[in-house]
């Protein structure tokens, strides 16, 4: 009897969270198939949220290989990190160097962070009824996000998987599985968040703007391979909790533009990229426990994480065009929409969208250069956050 | 209204500290650009 009991376990400690749960891995698992949202970490992400809602699972727990995985990978920040390596052996900073203008759209749209993290800390003020409350699992007068919380809900807007997880796992290691979902997905519905954000903030006339391909600029192996380093140097003398986050970064860029490594660069872009994504994928699914992801605040982290991106987008764009007023010769607006950090896509569609307006118009180049701008500065943002609240 | 306001200083010192990394990065690219011209 006690055999059978054993084998039946599975079915009598099926509750409908983990029902809802198993669905939600499958939603996902399904939109990275067919809508391609993401699919290298929407699908491990998926099926890491259903092995861990299996009751009675062994995949999670002291000795489950996703707990196993999650101690070696996420506490410790490894595969944020390692990822930061692939990512920076990717990017080709050229576009932004010729242009270095570009930073400060890298800068401007990272407000979304900042915004959304007041958004997530201002549910703070809402009291919230004894009886609600104590539904909600929190002790009266407990908000439902704390300070370091409200940061790690904000770093969304970074639109920067990494750093989501790099802070996240830091100021809310109990919600970085709905925090990385949001960041992933958002980052897969950019071609559906930028465009009507950009086509509300600027006009016909706005968009059709002409930008210099590279400004006649030339740059330097020397310049190449300076940068990453300069940029580590300087960046870590300035926030010293930031060296792991864009040392790594940096790393796989100088590997990148040294020149005598390229083996070793392949190996960063392809090999460890892919195999840590894997990693990182199905552990990040394996914190989706439900009762730790059906949450009130899970909804929160997803609501607060879509408009972060278009605080991202609005700020960006109309920092552009603020800066604008006081140029000559005028920069696209739309440019300013590509500080967000989600590369390479948000370049592509911000050309996509010059085009339409005009087919010979090509904004591409600025707008990468935006774009690893906007790389860099979730990167910094990231570790503003962190270095303020540690 | 602590938590709250944290996050208003958190959000100052922020965005105006983003703003003055890459503000130094930027003269710094373009100083480098100025030494290391490409021939």
């Amino acid at each position: 009897m006690d055999k059978l009991q054993s084998l039946l376990n599975g079915f009598t400690n099926f509750t409908w969270q983990h029902g809802v749960m198993l669905l939600i891995g499958i939603v996902l698992i399904y939109l990275a198939i067919k809508k391609e949202y993401e699919p290298m970490l929407l699908l491990p992400i998926g099926f890491g949220a259903i092995l861990t809602n299996i009751p009675g699972s062994t995949a999670v727990g002291e000795h489950g290989f996703l707990t196993v995985l999650y101690n070696a990978g996420i506490v410790n920040e490894l595969f944020p990190i390692l990822i930061f390596v692939a990512v920076g052996a990717m990017i080709d900073f050229s576009p932004l160097l010729k242009q270095p203008v570009t930073l400060f759209f890298g800068a401007a749209a990272q407000f979304g962070i900042f915004a959304s993290m007041l958004m997530a800390a201002s549910t703070n003020l809402i009291e919230l009824p004894e009886a609600i409350s104590s539904l909600l699992g929190l002790a009266p007068g407990e908000g439902l996000f704390s300070l370091k919380e409200a940061a790690a809900v904000g770093i969304i807007g970074a639109a920067d998987g990494p750093t989501s997880i790099f802070v996240g796992t830091k100021f809310a290691p109990k919600y970085i599985g709905a925090i990385t979902v949001a960041a992933y997905s958002y980052m897969a519905l950019v071609p559906l968040i930028q465009p009507p954000v950009i086509k509300a903030l600027t006009t016909k006339k706005e968009r059709q703007i002409r930008m210099d391909v590279d400004y006649g600029v030339k740059v330097s192996k020397t310049v190449l391979i300076l940068f990453p380093i300069v940029v580590t140097i300087v960046a870590g003398i300035i926030a010293p909790i930031s060296v792991p986050l864009i040392g790594s970064l940096m790393f796989g860029n100088l590997i990148r533009e040294c020149g005598v490594l390229e083996r070793l660069s392949q190996t960063a872009q392809n090999e460890l990229g892919n195999l840590v994504t894997l990693l990182l994928g199905i552990t990040i699914g394996s914190t989706m426990a439900a009762e730790q992801f059906l949450t009130v605040q899970t909804f929160l982290i997803l609501g607060i994480g879509l408009l972060a991106f278009v605080f991202d987008t609005a700020f960006g764009v109309l920092f552009a065009k603020f800066v604008n007023l006081f140029l000559k010769k005028k920069i696209n607006p739309m440019i300013g929409g590509c500080g967000i950090s989600a590369f390479p896509m948000s370049a592509r569609i911000v050309q996509k969208m010059a085009q339409k307006e005009d087919p010979t118009n090509f904004v591409l180049m600025p707008a990468i250069g935006a774009n690893v701008a906007g790389q860099i500065g979730s990167v910094i943002a990231g570790a503003i956050i962190l270095a303020l609240l540690s | 209204m602590e938590i709250f306001l944290g996050a208003l200083e958190v959000m100052g010192f922020g965005v105006g500290g983003v703003f003055l990394v890459l503000t130094i990065f930027y003269f710094l690219v373009k100083l480098m650009l100025r030494l290391f011209p490409e021939k």
